[in-house]
């Protein structure tokens, strides 16, 4: 369903964000993203909707190479995937009922089959009774659910959640979860970005881990591991730090002029923190 | 359709931005209107005078009946001269008493013999009413000589001015407007930038973003031009007698209404483009398409 296969992507100013990041997720299946902040886990994300391209590597979503696209196909592709973003990104002067419809809006759907179709998945999310809000008169979980619920309005082939159980307390965190699991359970490729391992301890799946962009666990690949310990890594990034990265200049100088959305969008260093988070 | 609706509601939430935007459109089409009314106006009396060319030689009271027809047989013969009328002064009395038919003490004061008989002369080509002029000039008993000539040029003139004044004057308020309608378009994606950023995130094209701005645009044009176009005509209509009154018989006025619908369709055009120019290039900057 998606593949990653050996994806590096280095922001213009030479930080690392993934490093040579392989792995690959059948459909149906609900995959774990671990890793601390600042690991890379929302960098895979945005390179899965093409926010931005990556340095090296191939990203596949189904058979197609979704590096391969022309950019005025990018809209279309990102609709196939339903995200939820870690900030939901709801529209704040629009109500939820208009948020959730907001893809199938954009996508030309008949008002009455917009209504049929929001009606549903705000019912699935628990938030049939809050359409008529604005996001200011959610609770926090609310806000997660109706993020979940625009994402799920186009039945999307993939799921990519990025820390939906961040901001929440263990019982609204539950919940959110086990909704993903029942999304999951609907056929849905669920990837789910989060640094809490209770989530994982409760509803147990496969999990891959991250750690300063590189992959360095996938728990399906038992005992054969990658040899990379997490102070490896560190040592190994010290040890660069301390040498010019001539390579990695050259690769974000290319990308400076191949990529300019990229460009406009991780221009600070603040901003690529962010990316990376 | 939604593109309309958005339009509609953005306007609706920041009316004082639309109205700002729609009344510099206004002023801009009301003085491109009246230009173009007044030009036209103009063009038909230049064309009128242009297609009546004469020249009216007036005599001295004391000239006689025969020596006006002397010069009138003399006046025949020029091979560009088409016609001649002597007026003498009972008939310039007739034709005085007939303009001044609802002022009867005005009548009583005049009699023919205060009046001057007169030639009047016709040619086939307005370039030939100064030789006219010339020869009638030379006439035993002329008195003066009065011939369209100078009131084209005075109105050429005239007409000339206007149109380099007016020309000036609506090009400084067509860059306004469109610099009005970019200036409040800019600001209406700036406070959506968020928003912007979410419907990319999740799969809008570019198009569908900027279509709603691009409508907005045009909607400032549409309002902007059809309200100085009605302002116009009212205008036109409420001074219709008293310009058609002061214009004699030069038929100038009313106006046509096809010839009015037709403005309207091409100043509502003009004005949708002029929106919709001013929205691409605000949504293009923004978005760096």
């Amino acid at each position: 369903m998606v593949r990653f296969i050996e994806v590096t992507k280095v922001f213009p100013n030479g930080y690392i964000g993934l490093e040579n990041v392989s792995f690959e997720v059948g459909p149906g299946e609900l995959l774990y993203i671990t890793g601390e902040s600042g690991a890379g886990k929302t960098t895979l994300m945005r390179l899965l909707i093409r926010e931005f391209d990556p340095t090296a590597g191939e990203i596949f979503l189904g058979e197609q190479n979704i590096l391969h696209l022309p950019r005025k196909n990018v809209p279309y592709h990102r609709r196939r995937i339903g995200v939820v973003f870690q900030d939901y990104q709801l529209i704040p002067d629009r109500t939820i009922f208009e948020n959730a419809a907001l893809i199938l809006e954009i996508m030309g759907t008949p008002l009455k089959q917009i209504r049929q179709r929001v009606a549903d998945v705000l019912d699935l999310v628990g938030l049939s009774d809050k359409g008529l809000l604005f996001p200011v008169q959610l609770s926090g979980g609310e806000l997660q659910r109706a993020a979940i619920a625009r994402s799920l309005v186009t039945a999307p082939e993939l799921l990519f959640a990025d820390e939906p159980t961040g901001n929440l307390d263990a019982e609204t965190a539950h919940g959110i979860m086990s909704l993903l699991k029942k999304i999951q359970d609907f056929g849905t490729t669920v990837l789910v970005a989060t640094h809490d391992h209770d989530v994982i301890h409760d509803f147990p799946a496969r999990f891959i881990e991250l750690h300063q962009g590189i992959l360095v666990k996938d728990s399906q690949n038992k005992g054969q591991e990658k040899d990379k310990s997490v102070e490896n890594i560190d040592k190994e990034k010290e040890n660069k730090s301390t040498k010019p990265a001539k390579s990695d200049k050259s690769q974000s100088d290319k990308e400076d002029k191949s990529d300019t959305e990229n460009k406009e969008e991780s221009e600070s260093p603040k901003q690529e923190k962010n990316a990376r988070d | 359709m939604r593109a309309i609706k958005q339009a509609v509601k953005s306007i609706r939430r920041s009316p004082y931005q639309a109205l700002s935007a729609s009344l510099v459109l206004f002023l801009t089409f009301f003085i491109g209107y009246s230009l173009i009314l007044l030009l036209f106006g103009s063009a038909k009396i230049l064309q009128y005078f242009e297609s009546r060319p004469q020249v009216t030689g007036f005599f001295n009271q004391d000239t006689t009946l025969e020596q006006l027809q002397a010069h009138q047989t003399a006046l025949q013969q020029v091979e560009y001269v088409e016609s001649v009328d002597l007026v003498t002064q009972e008939d310039a009395l007739e034709i005085y008493r007939l303009q001044t038919i609802n002022d009867p003490t005005l009548q009583e004061l005049v009699t023919a013999d205060i009046l001057p008989p007169s030639l009047e002369v016709s040619t086939a080509s307005i370039n030939d009413l100064a030789k006219v002029a010339e020869t009638m000039r030379s006439m035993q008993g002329i008195d003066e000589v009065v011939y369209q000539q100078d009131v084209v040029d005075s109105l050429r003139y005239w007409t000339d001015t206007i149109r380099q004044v007016g020309i000036a004057v609506l090009s400084v308020f067509v860059i306004t407007s469109l610099l009005v309608v970019i200036l409040i378009t800019s600001m209406r994606i700036a406070s959506k930038k968020y928003e912007t950023r979410v419907m990319r995130l999740v799969g809008a094209t570019k198009w569908y973003i900027m279509r709603p701005f691009l409508v907005e645009g045009m909607l400032y044009g549409l309002v902007g031009a059809s309200l100085s176009w009605g302002l116009v005509y009212v205008l036109l209509m409420y001074s219709t007698p008293t310009i058609q009154g002061f214009l004699g018989e030069i038929k100038l006025l009313p106006v046509d209404p096809i010839y009015m619908l037709a403005l309207l369709g091409a100043g509502v055009t003009l004005a949708m483009l002029l929106g919709l120019f001013a929205g691409l290039i605000s949504t293009r900057r923004l978005f760096r398409v």
